[in-house]
């Protein structure tokens, strides 16, 4: 019987915005049209359905949030990624996948999901650990001594016997004092857990998870991905260049079939 | 082996002109949870020198070995693994190391090495080195600090036209005269990838880390 698994992703809006829900959307809908194996959860803050016709495998869960606005309602969005665990029945997976709601799946992505590993993670090549927007958990001697590259907590995945325990600690480690001032601390929070696990954590495969608004912009790389993940930009700049990349994905062959259809 | 104790002082050649292989090996030890103090080589890529070495790349190797095992010994430190920023390791690398037991009489200790020489099985996982290659990881005991420094100064090379012998060559000149194990099978090898004392993409070794060269040293084991 093939492995069974679960994405996940938050989509929390501030008022009078959708460009979250607009995401998410198209996030669980490229993850369905590539046939990912197991099951999807849309956490929003937004009472309306994002598809009013039901998906197999896919769950819709509303959470009520207080009013989202700038730095401190990201930050808030941000803790979700492991608050939502409690909502989450990890025994029935293999592994769990989280996905910020700002990614694209390219391709089929079982392979991500494969071989003998608790945590997979994906680093942000030539952004060191030392960086602020994963540091704040760092001690002195490691700001002096570390020479890895940060990893970004958009991404990952783990086995699912172990999730609750992960998140446990992702949250422990996240409401604890830092050490230096907050910026991006559940980033910062996952990279001091990956540097304290005694469980197995292997990155994702190299150059199946991009960046192509950010560090992988040329088309050539980010292209031949499983997985793009478009951080950088604002939100509607996000929405635009998703929105481009899920139409050229799934409906765009070499004759522009589809826009003979819208041109008639 | 507790390999926080007994080897604690880490350390990894890697010139800042190297950044992929800085993300690769730098992504291994956080997978491996290895505290590894990073050692940059002094000189730039443009201003390196052979020095009375063949190649450049070999001379940077061979000093940079000298100047840990001289800064562990100043350090007072236990022991010194060297690691190269080419190395890989096997994938239950921390808990096949935690099961190996070092005799006590232990000089040098390879987690992996080209055999050119038949080992002895000393226990399981360990073996005693006739002569062997690589310095991928290897690691110095601080009773053979001195010894090492000593041996493989590069003054006592001079006579030599060719200069000082690679690294890998002088340390195997040592195995008969300091105890020198490896583990067994390898725990850490070269990885598959562009070879810079060899102009090519190359390893000894095969994906799951065997020795390709000199097959029949080892074969049976």
């Amino acid at each position: 019987m093939p492995a069974r698994h679960l994405a996940y992703t938050i989509a929390f809006d501030s008022p009078g915005s959708s460009g979250h829900r607009a995401l998410a959307k198209m996030l669980a809908s490229s993850l369905m049209k590539t046939y990912f194996p197991g099951d999807v959860i849309v956490f929003r803050n937004s009472e309306a359905p994002l598809f009013l016709v039901e998906r197999r495998g896919l769950e819709e869960v509303y959470i009520e949030t207080p009013e989202l606005h700038g730095a401190e309602g990201a930050e808030y969005s941000w803790e979700w990624k492991y608050r939502v665990a409690e909502m989450i029945d990890a025994s029935q997976y293999d592994r769990i996948l989280f996905l910020d709601c700002d990614c694209l799946a390219l391709r089929n992505l079982d392979h991500l999901l494969e071989g003998d590993w608790d945590i997979a993670y994906k680093p942000e090549p030539g952004l060191r650990i030392t960086l602020p927007q994963f540091h704040c958990f760092l001690t002195e001697e490691e700001m002096q001594t570390l020479w890895c590259d940060g990893v970004n907590s958009g991404t990952f995945a783990v086995r699912g016997s172990c999730f609750h325990e992960v998140m446990k600690a992702w949250e422990a480690i996240d409401q604890s004092e830092p050490c230096r001032k907050r910026t991006c601390s559940d980033q910062a929070s996952w990279n001091r857990l990956l540097l304290d696990t005694p469980l197995k954590i292997r990155p994702f495969p190299a150059g199946e998870v991009v960046f192509p608004m950010y560090l992988n912009p040329r088309f050539s790389e980010y292209h031949q991905g499983a997985l793009a993940h478009n951080l950088g930009g604002t939100i509607i700049e996000k929405v635009h260049f998703t929105f481009g990349l899920y139409m050229q994905n799934f409906y765009c062959d070499p004759t522009a079939l589809f826009l003979q259809f819208l041109e008639v | 082996m507790d390999l926080d104790k007994e080897l604690p002082f880490k350390v990894c050649l890697n010139p800042p002109r190297m950044e992929e292989r800085r993300q690769w090996i730098s992504e291994m030890f956080r997978m491996h949870r290895l505290k590894v103090l990073r050692w940059p080589s002094s000189e730039k890529s443009a201003n390196r020198h052979h020095r009375g070495f063949a190649k450049a790349g070999l001379r940077e190797n061979y000093l940079t070995f000298m100047l840990a095992a001289r800064k562990a010994r100043a350090l007072k430190s236990k022991a010194l693994l060297f690691l190269e920023d080419d190395v890989t390791f096997d994938g239950n690398f921390r808990d096949r190391t935690a099961e190996l037991h070092l005799p006590e009489d232990w000089g040098l200790l390879y987690f992996g090495c080209l055999h050119i020489e038949r080992p002895q099985m000393v226990t399981p996982g360990l073996v005693r080195v006739s002569r062997a290659l690589d310095t991928h990881a290897v690691a110095v005991h601080e009773r053979y600090y001195t010894a090492i420094l000593h041996s493989l100064h590069p003054r006592r090379f001079r006579h030599l036209e060719g200069g000082p012998p690679p690294l890998d060559v002088a340390l195997s000149h040592l195995h008969q005269s300091i105890p020198t194990y490896a583990a067994w099978p390898n725990l850490a090898w070269q990885r598959v990838g562009f070879s810079h004392h060899n102009g090519c993409v190359y390893s000894n070794y095969t994906e799951e880390g065997r020795q390709k060269f000199m097959p029949d040293i080892v074969a049976g084991m």
